[in-house]
């Protein structure tokens, strides 16, 4: 995809752009606020990432005057400002998703594929991978035929992995979606879940529908 | 001179004059000087001169000139208007009644140096007690200063000495030692978080160094890219410990703010339960709730259900096998509490406090995982809602409770 890439410091930004080209993705650079709105402004992009402080213009200045515009590309925040006010801060500026600095790679590119893939519409009320269905108005899931009962919370972060079936979705995202949680608990409290979800899912079947990405996070898919 | 006039009427002349010459020889203040003349002016008695040629005898008061030779010998200065009286009295002879203006102005004079000596009395007397009230005041103002400087001089230690007598002056004493316990303690806990981050941010960096120096070493690819995993691995171990560093920095210092209000610390329990169970039924331990839904303090959403993961984490981590782990809230008069117990080892009672700090990570958990920042976060964030934190005996095992006063308003408490 098409990302710009509006962030003053130069390693950063070469680091970002050296990795988002090698997943595959054209990338234009701005160094300062000024440089990177206009761009915005003037090109099509299918996703911005934007630090949050930013020479000449600050980033959510930036998307603020996007927005009112209806430009409504989907915006990353960068910020070395981590507390859980300046990310409501970010979304309510208009930006999508709102990253911490430092951060893997592996985070960033996960949830740029989550912010831009499209995904069932919101209105759909019958998710289906594979033989795996999930019915959204009365809350039946079935695989093969095969009723499969699930808890409230297993329902939702099945419907969640549905939904953006083939993307990968990160321990943090899940916990985000999933348990509205914003922060990172140090136990893997979510393998834990994925490990219940599956034993549900998987076990039974020949087919793996619930795959690791080992150091990132889980994706639920029929490629094995 | 109306008694002069009627002696001279009723006695005759001789007593006139042996009364003149009697008044003549008084002294003193208000001292008279008379004048009586014959009916061509010659002197008959008195210790004035001789009759001024203008003054008339008309009986009214006047200011007359007297040039030096007609002011009496005994009367000290020089020529000045004396106000005397004239009259002409039954066998036309003349009487003058006079009074000199030198005594006139001699108790003038008087009267001002008495004025003057009782002011400067009343300003010494007052200069004096001023003196020893302002050296009382000055002296224990002088203590505090001394205090002071020895503070700043490095002495944390030291305090303001109280006087006993329980006035203004001890009670500002009090409130200046308080301060200075406070800051002792900042100070005290400032030094150790120093010392404490120095000690194990130095474990991971030296870890991190010594895996990127192998991998220049390492033959296989294979190897040095584990290496370099692992490497990374430690670098997110020293965000994390920084990030929960700041964390505990800000809610401590009162920073994070924003999304004060009624926090429904039920759905909070509720929805963390939902994320540990699958952990605990994975660990073969027992997750059980209590709680008495829609309860409601005012407080910071996040870090509430932070902290309170914090100590499920902590139970999960020194929960026996088969252990159990029971979360309650109740609340009584109008108090709200949260109780999470676990039948571990337990903390010996001497070790409760200490394990609220920072980096305090007591001999039987060093071998588990951690930075042994978790319960100081909890601490700061139980202070920033003003609630208590209680550690009690579980026999066996830990309990852990926070204790909420709920408050009426919605905005954060003052810190």
């Amino acid at each position: 995809m098409q990302i710009l890439v509006i962030e003053d410091d130069i390693e950063a930004s070469r680091y970002l752009s050296e990795n988002l080209v090698s997943h595959g993705h054209r990338v234009e650079t701005a160094a300062d606020g000024k440089r990177g709105l206009a761009l915005a402004k003037s090109k099509t992009y299918n996703v911005l990432v934007v630090d949050r402080m930013l020479p000449e213009l600050d980033g959510l200045s930036i998307i603020r005057n996007l927005r009112s515009q209806n430009i409504n590309t989907p915006a990353m925040v960068l910020s070395a400002l981590g507390q859980v006010d300046h990310r409501i801060e970010g979304l309510r500026a208009g930006g999508d998703d709102y990253l911490v600095k430092p951060y893997a790679f592996s985070e960033l590119h996960a949830r740029l594929e989550a912010l831009t893939r499209r995904t069932a519409p919101p209105d759909t009320t019958l998710l289906t991978v594979g033989d795996l269905e999930l019915n959204l108005v009365n809350h039946k899931v079935c695989r093969q035929g095969q009723a499969i009962r699930l808890q409230p919370r297993e329902f939702c972060l099945l419907e969640y992995l549905m939904r953006h079936a083939g993307q990968i979705m990160t321990r943090t995202m899940l916990l985000q979606q999933v348990w509205d949680i914003n922060f990172d608990p140090k136990t893997n409290v979510i393998e834990a879940h994925i490990s219940r979800l599956r034993r549900k899912i998987d076990n039974d079947f020949d087919v793996c529908l619930i795959h690791t990405v080992r150091g990132v996070g889980y994706y639920l898919g029929e490629r094995a | 001179m109306e008694s002069l006039q009627r002696l001279h009427n009723l006695q005759g002349g001789d007593a006139l004059l042996k009364a003149i010459r009697v008044r003549s020889q008084r002294s003193g203040q208000n001292r008279r000087y008379y004048l009586l003349v014959s009916s061509n002016k010659k002197k008959l008695a008195g210790n004035l001169i001789a009759w001024p040629a203008d003054l008339p005898a008309d009986k009214k008061v006047r200011n007359i000139w007297l040039a030096p030779k007609l002011i009496p010998p005994e009367v000290e200065g020089d020529d000045a208007y004396w106000p005397m009286i004239g009259a002409i009295l039954g066998d036309n002879k003349h009487l003058i009644i006079s009074q000199s203006v030198k005594d006139a102005e001699d108790i003038h004079e008087y009267s001002l140096a008495m004025m003057g000596s009782i002011l400067g009395i009343s300003v010494f007397l007052a200069l004096t007690m001023g003196y020893f009230l302002g050296r009382n005041v000055l002296g224990r103002i002088d203590t505090i200063n001394a205090t002071a400087h020895t503070i700043m001089a490095g002495d944390l230690t030291r305090r303001v000495p109280l006087t006993g007598k329980n006035d203004e002056f001890d009670e500002l004493s009090t409130l200046l030692n308080s301060m200075l316990d406070c800051i002792d303690q900042l100070v005290t806990g400032m030094r150790q978080v120093t010392d404490n981050v120095a000690h194990d941010l130095r474990k991971p960096l030296t870890r991190m160094r010594n895996r990127l120096d192998s991998i220049l070493s390492i033959a296989s690819e294979k190897a040095s890219k584990e290496a370099i995993e692992q490497a990374i691995n430690d670098c997110d171990e020293i965000v994390r410990t920084f990030n929960s560093l700041l964390l505990i920095a800000q809610t401590e210092s009162g920073t994070r703010r924003g999304g004060w209000g009624q926090t429904n610390l039920s759905k909070i329990i509720e929805d963390l339960e939902s994320l540990y169970q699958a952990l605990a039924n994975e660990q073969g331990l027992s997750l059980t709730l209590s709680i008495t839904p829609n309860q409601f303090v005012d407080g910071n959403k996040e870090l509430l259900s932070q902290a309170i993961s914090n100590l499920l984490e902590n139970a999960f981590k020194y929960s026996i096998k088969n252990g159990t782990i029971v979360v309650k809230l109740d609340s009584i008069d109008n108090n709200t509490r949260v109780e999470i117990a676990d039948d571990g080892p337990g903390i010996a009672s001497a070790q409760r406090k200490n394990v609220l700090n920072r980096f305090v990570r007591l001999e039987e958990a060093r071998h588990t995982p951690g930075n042994g920042l978790g319960l100081s976060l909890v601490k700061a964030v139980a202070d920033q809602h003003q609630a208590q934190l209680i550690l009690e005996d579980n026999n066996p095992g830990l309990s852990i409770s926070l204790l909420f006063k709920n408050f009426p308003s919605t905005t954060p408490p003052p810190k």
